[in-house]
């Protein structure tokens, strides 16, 4: 599913979110769509549809996954060359510590705790939007 | 007093700090001075594993604090051993070997005169440094890990120091990782704010008005297994890794940045 809208803030950058939680899924929608209208979300919970969406200037991976485990998914988008420069930002719920310290050492670039309140949701969807604005595809090397 | 000030005023028992200092030592003195001063005066045992010169440092901030701290030592409230000659006696083949480490640990622990059941114990280790100093890295680990076993048993407070400029190319998450995964704080070396005020202003050069956003998000980074940290040595840490192609930058005009605040 892909959402876009056009501004001058961010150019030719796209988000990944990777999720099959519904309530995620429709609160970072709304918070990137009132936060960061200019940037393009597309949001995919399966192997397959990630790999028909255009490759993203970053990912924000949802570590609980009812399908294929999350870091499985982690573990093919790092060895995958067409993903493996993508910095991944892991999504997770506060208690996940153990899960997300084998996000970090599998090679996530951050860990995000799930919020619901819509303010907070929008400075955070605000800041990766800045940042996949700033990222240059040059430096991707380094998260290898 | 911030919340730095009363960790090191009344440490965690079981609390396994860490400061970076660079080529300045003032910031660790001064740290470590209150630390083991603290101690001192609510009548902890103190051991002290460092190296001459940096113990000079140390020492003379104690006696600054008004604490006399050769009294302290013939008293045995203070044991003083020499980090280089105490590292020799429980390294085996490049590594730690946990039974020496154990055994000479504890013989330094039983020199001292209050029993540490009865008042706490503080201890201040600079062997950790001298391995990292000289690239052995694996075994800086593991003796930061056999500390961790002796906390876990014994029920002290441990400070560290390294000597790792936040400014420089090492403080990386990627080298740091494992260190930072063995502490519980990473003290701030610079108190004042001035390291953050530095930091700031250059990534506000450099990221003009989208800093905002991008601070929050920085900041709602989450790493539980890390030590906790001052924001600004966090930010530093997620710039380098995240942003590798703007850090140079930002840490250059934060360093040059603090260098004018601190009149050097």
């Amino acid at each position: 599913m892909q959402t876009k809208s056009s501004s001058a803030l961010v150019h030719n950058t796209s988000v990944l979110l990777v999720t099959d939680d519904h309530s995620t899924d429709q609160e970072l929608r709304h918070a990137f769509a009132s936060a960061a209208p200019d940037l393009t979300l597309n949001i995919a919970s399966r192997r397959k549809e990630i790999e028909t969406l255009e490759i993203p200037a970053l990912l924000l991976l949802d570590l609980v996954l009812s399908g294929e485990p999350a870091i499985d998914l982690l573990r093919w988008f790092r060895g995958d060359p067409r993903y493996r420069r993508v910095p991944v930002i892991a999504l997770a719920a506060d208690g996940l510590e153990a899960l997300m310290a084998r996000a970090y050492a599998m090679g996530v670039n951050s860990c995000l705790l799930k919020t619901v309140d819509p303010p907070a949701l929008e400075l955070i969807a605000r800041g990766i939007a800045t940042y996949a604005g700033l990222i240059r595809p040059a430096e991707a090397h380094h998260f290898n | 007093m911030t919340p730095w000030d009363r960790l090191l005023q009344q440490p965690q028992r079981r609390g396994h700090f860490v400061q970076l200092y660079d080529a300045d030592c003032s910031g660790l003195t001064r740290n470590v001075g209150q630390y083991l001063s603290e101690g001192l005066k609510s009548g902890d045992s103190i051991l002290v594993i460092a190296t001459p010169e940096n113990w000079g440092g140390v020492s003379g901030r104690i006696e600054a604090l008004g604490i006399d701290a050769g009294q302290c030592l013939r008293d045995g409230q203070l044991l003083y051993l020499d980090a280089f000659e105490t590292l020799s006696a429980f390294m085996s083949a490049g590594l730690p070997d946990w039974n020496r480490f154990e055994r000479v640990i504890r013989a330094a622990m039983r020199r001292l005169r209050v029993p540490q059941e009865i008042a706490g114990l503080r201890a201040y280790g600079e062997m950790v440094a001298v391995l990292w100093k000289a690239r052995q890295f694996s075994a800086a680990v593991r003796l930061e890990q056999f500390w961790n076993k002796l906390l876990a048993r014994h029920s002290f407070s441990l400070y560290c120091s390294y000597a790792i400029d936040v400014f420089g190319k090492d403080f990386h998450p990627d080298a740091l990782d494992s260190l930072l995964c063995t502490h519980t704080h990473l003290v701030p070396a610079e108190p004042s704010g001035a390291l953050a005020r530095a930091f700031d202003h250059a990534m506000d050069e450099v990221f003009g008005p989208d800093v905002y956003s991008l601070t929050r998000l920085i900041r709602a980074n989450h790493r539980p297994s890390w030590a906790i940290m001052p924001d600004t040595e966090s930010t530093i840490l997620w710039v380098r890794k995240n942003l590798p192609q703007h850090a140079d930058e930002i840490i250059e005009r934060a360093r040059a940045q603090y260098l004018r605040s601190s009149g050097n």
